[in-house]
């Protein structure tokens, strides 16, 4: 939608306003104009008549009734209109005759047609109208009554010389006739439209321009410090509130700038203190969000304090249970054990043909059992057993090449190993942490049956030895991770669930930590944190 | 016995030629009044002719022109004729009585109320009272007085000349010049001259009577017994014909009391000659 401003609406009413007095001034000039100069032509055709009534051979031609003594007297008349309006002329005697009626020859309107005086008694006076003929043209027309001379003009001067009696009377005068002339406006019509086309239309002109020029100049003066106050008022609106309209004026455009300044200030100072609590809230959302991260660690660690405590419970409880199962069945199966052994001897010295092979394959089977049943046992035997762990400072990396010495890595495996050279002795019971290896390395090997790479690699951090033992295996679920360590818990077909659980435990009892990272398809890596020598409790 | 129309000073012309005329045995035969008509003049001329009368006594400028004219046969006085000169009323039945005071006694007159009268200031048309102006010129030279005169041609020269004159006069007298003076100029004359202080001097107590400061003039009941008396005189049988024109025996001194306090002057002791009368 197009904008209309204010300037151009005050411009457009001011000219309007300015065009509306120019048109009514120069309708009121001409037409004031046109008035005076019609007063004018009325004097000089009252002029006229007068001179043409009192002149003394008029009379004298009207008392005598001679036409052809008006000849000399209607010539001073000619002479007299120097403006050449004299139309026509008549000499009207009483009761109704017309003793001489004549017209200028560029009249179109003959003499017949203009209106004669028949009741001339009836005039008294001087007479004055407006005459419009037949053919359209317009006459200013007089009339006027001539009387008897009173008396010669030195009978008349002598009678201003010695005074009027008292019973003489002047009125007693005699109507001769009247003589009637008439002028024509043509000349004041050519005056008036000169005066118009010179004088009147461009005054307006000039008029209506200047007052344009003049609102344009006003409005511009109005308008710039309104236009300044939009422009402030934008830049206040984005958020500067450093800058202030400039006061130019005293008027109300100056007292709005003046109060719009002082709004800006007081909008700044509201800023100013909304800043300085959105600063402090910021602080105070800093400081709540640290008290929460150090809350949700804190509960982590509740967490894994926690599950470290139900998997110790756990592992207890199994401990418990199975040194007592182990116990009882450690001996029938030694008994049984014995007797397969006597069995199998027997029936290998005694060569009868009856005798099934099936039996010696049974008791194969039964021989194999036995000593898988013993395996368990004897390693639910020695997650239970309560021994005393014996700590000395070892190098971990001797420990870690003695259990890849133990385990048969297969040669479809890679293996790779990355030692830190210069790696400070931890404090371990050498034979447990092997114990521990031997474990981690043959399920990384039991990760990989189709081939792999097994990276070994050991590396100092914040006061601990940590070794990470990767494969690029299988991996395992994300579901079964956290489990893996739980006691009895295996995802091998034959194995006992007591492996990790076992070494663990061991970690634990020195003080380490033991974590895995696996990605499924990707492989699994073990980190084996022990701690580090203390060398500042080490006598001597 | 004609008059030229009905004015009250050609009644007081006749009032006294009439009386004078008792105490004379003179009888009035016949009186007219032209009423200011040439026409009606002609045919009351026609009837003197017929009526045969020793003497005609004509008052006013028409009277007198048109008996000067048609009845060139019979004696006539005539009087009230303003600057007769102009008509040339000559002849050997012609006799008459000058209307204008002449210019000793009329100076005379006005000095008898101003001081100091030096610059004497006139308006005139050399055409209506060239020479009146021509005579009273030399005349002033004579006893010192300076005539500054401003000549005109028509009425409406006047207020120029007051603007020339104003300043340089210590009087203005005013002529029965028709030019000079008319129905409007008079009042225009008037009020200038008081408000410069300067004495306006007539001819006519008219004037006087209407504001002028004063006025030297003939006494017209006594103009009218002088006319008798110069009737007589032609009547006489030892007479011979015209006795010419005389000036008028007894002049009056008209002075307005209330113009002369606004041009604040102070009116030196009248003398007993001329006659005065005081207007208001």
């Amino acid at each position: 939608m197009v904008r209309i401003g204010i300037k151009f609406k005050f411009i457009l009413s001011t000219s309007l306003l300015i065009t509306f007095i120019g048109v009514s001034s120069s309708w009121y000039f001409s037409s004031q104009t046109k008035k005076q100069l019609e007063e004018e032509l009325k004097k000089r055709g009252y002029s006229l008549i007068s001179q043409l009534a009192q002149d003394g051979e008029v009379k004298d031609s009207m008392s005598v009734v001679q036409k052809v003594f008006f000849e000399e007297p209607i010539r001073r008349l000619r002479n007299l209109d120097i403006e050449q309006e004299l139309a026509y002329w008549r000499v009207l005697l009483v009761p109704d005759y017309t003793l001489l009626e004549e017209k200028e020859s560029w009249i179109k309107t003959e003499i017949d047609n203009i209106p004669a005086y028949h009741n001339i008694e009836d005039v008294t006076g001087p007479v004055f109208n407006i005459l419009f003929t037949d053919s359209g043209e317009k006459f200013y027309n007089f009339a006027v009554p001539v009387y008897e001379k009173h008396t010669i003009a030195e009978e008349e001067f002598a009678a201003q010389i010695f005074g009027l009696g008292e019973d003489y009377d002047e009125s007693v005068k005699k109507l001769l006739g009247i003589v009637q002339i008439g002028l024509t406006p043509e000349r004041i019509n050519k005056k008036m439209q000169t005066v118009l086309w010179t004088s009147i239309i461009p005054l307006g002109f000039v008029i209506v321009l200047v007052g344009i020029g003049v609102s344009y100049f006003i409005a511009r003066g109005v308008v710039k410090p309104v236009i300044n106050l939009v422009k402030m008022t934008d830049r206040v609106a984005s958020g500067d509130l450093e800058h202030s309209v400039e006061i130019i004026s005293r008027d109300e455009i100056g007292m709005l700038a003046s109060r719009f300044n002082q709004m800006t200030k007081g909008l700044k100072r509201l800023m100013d203190e909304k800043e300085g609590v959105m600063t402090e809230l910021k602080g105070v959302n800093e400081e709540l969000s640290s008290i929460n991260t150090e809350l949700v660690q804190t509960n982590e660690q509740l967490k894994e304090a926690q599950e470290r405590l139900v998997r110790t419970e756990k592992l207890a409880a199994v401990g418990t249970l199975a040194s007592g199962v182990s116990h009882e069945l450690r001996n029938p199966l030694g008994a049984i054990k014995n007797a397969v052994y006597f069995l199998k001897r027997k029936l290998s010295k005694k060569e009868s043909p009856d005798i099934d092979e099936k039996v010696v394959q049974f008791l194969d089977i039964m021989d194999k059992e036995i000593d898988r049943s013993t395996k368990i046992i004897n390693d639910l035997l020695g997650f239970a057993r309560v021994t005393k762990t014996v700590k000395i400072p070892c190098d971990i990396t001797i420990v870690i090449n003695e259990a890849l010495a133990r385990v048969k890595v297969a040669e479809n495996i890679k293996l790779s190993r990355n030692f830190q050279s210069d790696l400070p002795m931890v404090m371990i019971d050498a034979r447990q942490i092997d114990q521990v290896f031997i474990n981690m390395i043959e399920n990384a090997c039991q990760a990989m049956p189709d081939g792999g790479e097994l990276r070994i690699s050991t590396r100092e951090s914040k006061g601990f030895a940590e070794t990470e033992v990767a494969d690029s295996g299988c991996g395992i679920p994300e579901k079964t991770i956290k489990k893996i360590f739980d006691p009895l818990f295996t995802t091998k077909p034959k194995g006992t669930g007591m492996g990790l659980a076992v070494c663990h435990g061991i970690i634990e009892k020195h003080h380490g930590t033991i974590d895995v990272e696996s990605r499924e398809g990707k492989g699994t890596s073990i980190f084996i944190k022990l701690p580090l020598e203390d060398k500042s409790a080490r006598p001597g | 016995m004609i008059k030229s129309q009905n004015l009250s000073a050609y009644n007081e012309v006749i009032e006294g030629f009439k009386g004078e005329c008792i105490r004379n045995n003179i009888t009035i035969k016949s009186f007219y009044d032209l009423k200011g008509k040439t026409n009606i003049g002609y045919k009351i001329a026609r009837k003197i002719r017929n009526e045969k009368p020793d003497i005609v006594l004509t008052i006013g400028v028409l009277a007198t022109t048109i008996a000067k004219e048609e009845l060139k046969d019979i004696p006539m006085v005539f009087c009230m004729v303003i600057n007769h000169e102009r008509f040339q009323l000559t002849g050997p039945n012609i006799t008459g009585i000058a209307t204008e005071v002449a210019i000793e006694e009329q100076l005379e007159g006005y000095q008898s109320i101003l001081d100091s009268l030096r610059d004497f200031g006139v308006i005139y048309d050399p055409s209506k009272t060239g020479n009146i102006i021509e005579s009273a010129e030399t005349k002033m030279k004579d006893i010192g007085m300076n005539l500054v005169k401003y000549e005109i041609k028509s009425s409406k020269m006047v207020s120029e000349a007051l603007e020339n004159l104003i300043g340089r006069i210590d009087a203005l007298w005013l002529l029965p010049d028709s030019t000079v003076v008319t129905k409007e100029s008079f009042g225009f004359i008037k009020s200038a001259t008081l408000e410069n202080k300067i004495p306006l001097l007539c001819t006519s107590d008219v004037f006087v009577k209407a504001g002028a400061l004063a006025a030297v003039f003939s006494d017209y009941v006594h103009i009218g017994r002088q006319a008798a008396q110069l009737a007589k005189e032609i009547l006489n049988p030892s007479a011979s014909g015209s006795l010419g024109i005389v000036n008028p025996d007894k002049v009056t001194l008209a002075v307005n009391s209330d113009t002369a306090e606004k041009l604040g002057l102070k009116l030196k002791a009248f003398r007993g000659k001329p006659h005065i009368i005081i207007y208001p």
